[in-house]
């Protein structure tokens, strides 16, 4: 197991030179504005040109409404295809899946082809056009993280328990959701599973997780009940 | 007694968004229907403009003449040495740096995960992971023009303390390998942030269990843990594959348009450089959406096999 260790801090080490070197590099190139020596010129001539803030802060804005428009178009989507609508899930899930398929710059393509100033929508004929274009750009590529299938820790709980996704009295199963894509498995969301604070509580006052439940409690449970 | 139970099957209804019994579905309200599609119809109309739509106006594009009549022109003008060539770099340099990224990330995230490394360094490297997979285009560019390149950090330091040429020993930034290793970039965190929950679903029993019939850790990759994992690699390979194959602003900002990827390619076609020809822009693009779905469809092919395991 020793090593193991030693193979697992090598591999770790090389890998943090790989992604910290160009970083390192890039910081010393933006020192390098005077020929000689070291100096934080190009940092003061960036701050104090107008067109770079300008520019910085039209990028920083774009960036908030995309976050914006993503969650105002995503979350109410997610909630009711997952609580109202499930018949929608698999179609709305191939939605967000798409972009991962797509490349971006085919999307552009099109969205030039199909919104240039002589089609029905002009985006591109006007600047407010171009900005929302250019939202609704950002935005499409984050759908597939930001729509994440719930993850599902807890499963070996779930063969007899209706409460946890097992089957209910009647044998049917409630939705699972595991996910299509190893994509929604990733921490790049912006919707995340709620904690499910029933199981929390039951950490708190016991000293074990909870068991699958015996078979006289789930006859209990599952008695016959009179219909409604 | 009886009221007992409805208020439970009620709590249960509102509880799960579910109706469990079919009297109570039978009077449903109409009139929620409508609401409930109003809440998806955002969403459903986003993708309709800018995820559907776009896509088929290309893909019909691409089989349109000048002349607006039906044609497959576009479609041979594809077969070109030069467009030809394009995508034969584009699968190359991909393909290199979604294999490279991948084995490079799978080795990384066993290392954090199962390695027993210091505890907080998983969620730091997670961070990092998040950020460096969205560091993509021209500050990337940047960054390894100033690391790599002619007068690069790395280079310099090679020379005068090593005294070892990089340039002398045949590497070019603006090359294959170059852009292979500038894109390993934002592949191997990527690789890293899909892979690492799939590595968290291999338990520890399991090693165990393989350890007391006496199975080496040799054996217990190779029968136990690279099977299970093996779907969810390929899903993140294919993934990767796509993921540079549609690259552009970095390939564009470090090679400008001395390298021939398809990208570029389309880019140039966007730009109004090139080709000069809208039909053979949407053939190209239509011909980029054919190989990543090719590469998309393994994923779903492949991960029913890995589900098994993992319920």
């Amino acid at each position: 197991m020793k090593t193991n260790r030693f193979w697992a801090r090598l591999v770790f080490l090389l890998g943090a030179a790989y992604f910290i070197v160009p970083l390192v590099a890039t910081f010393e190139f933006s020192l390098r504005m005077r020929r000689g020596y070291y100096s934080f010129d190009s940092y003061a001539s960036v701050f104090s040109d107008p067109r770079f803030r300008a520019t910085f802060g039209y990028s920083v804005i774009i960036g908030i409404l995309a976050i914006i428009v993503g969650i105002l178009v995503v979350v109410p989507a997610v909630y009711f295809v997952r609580l109202r609508l499930p018949r929608l899930r698999p179609f709305v899930e191939f939605l967000t899946l798409m972009p991962l398929i797509i490349p971006a710059i085919i999307l552009v393509y099109g969205y030039i082809r199909l919104y240039n100033s002589s089609s029905v929508i002009p985006f591109t004929g006007s600047a407010p056009g171009t900005d929302i274009l250019l939202t609704c750009a950002y935005v499409t590529p984050a759908l597939p993280y930001m729509y994440q299938r719930r993850r599902h820790r807890h499963a070996h709980h779930r063969r007899a328990d209706p409460d946890r996704g097992g089957p209910d009295r009647r044998g049917q199963h409630a939705p699972d959701h595991r996910p299509h894509h190893p994509a929604q498995y990733s921490g790049r969301c912006a919707v995340r599973r709620l904690p499910d604070l029933r199981h929390r509580h039951w950490r708190i006052h016991h000293s074990e997780p909870p068991q699958p439940p015996s078979l006289r409690a789930l006859s209990t449970k599952y008695r016959r009940q009179p219909r409604l | 007694m009886c009221h007992d139970l409805v208020v439970r099957q009620a709590h249960h209804e509102v509880y799960w968004g579910t109706l469990m019994t079919d009297t109570t579905a039978a009077h449903r309200p109409h009139r929620r229907l409508s609401f409930e599609w109003l809440g998806v119809a955002p969403f459903i109309i986003f993708a309709v403009m800018f995820l559907i739509l776009p896509t088929l106006y290309l893909i019909g594009a691409a089989f349109i003449g000048r002349d607006g009549q039906f044609t497959f022109d576009n479609i041979a003008g594809l077969f070109t040495d030069q467009i030809l060539a394009a995508y034969w770099i584009s699968i190359r340099i991909s393909g290199a740096s979604a294999i490279l990224g991948a084995l490079i990330g799978l080795a990384v995230a066993l290392a954090l995960i199962r390695g027993r490394l210091p505890s907080g360094l998983r969620s730091a490297v997670m961070t990092f992971s998040g950020v460096a997979s969205n560091f993509a285009g021209v500050p990337l560019a940047f960054a390894f023009i100033s690391t790599t390149g002619r007068l690069g950090l790395v280079t310099i330091i090679l020379k005068t303390v090593f005294g070892f040429d990089l340039y002398k020993a045949g590497f070019n930034l603006l090359s294959f390998w170059g852009l292979t290793l500038t894109y390993l970039y934002f592949q191997i965190p990527l690789m890293i942030l899909i892979i690492a929950p799939a590595i968290d679903g291999l338990k520890k029993e399991w090693n165990e269990a393989a350890q007391i019939p006496g199975a080496s850790q040799w054996q217990f990759w190779r029968y136990v843990g690279l099977p299970i994992l093996w779907p969810s690699f390929l899903g993140t390979l294919s993934l990767l594959f796509a993921n540079a194959f549609g690259a552009i602003a970095t390939a564009y900002a470090l090679t400008g348009s001395s390298l021939n990827i398809v990208p570029i390619l389309l880019y140039a076609q966007i730009r109004g450089d090139a080709l000069q020809n809208p039909g053979l822009g949407a053939a190209l693009a239509l011909g980029m959406i054919l190989i990543t779905a090719c590469a998309n469809i393994i994923y779903p092919v492949i991960s029913a096999r890995a589900e098994r395991w993992m319920k």
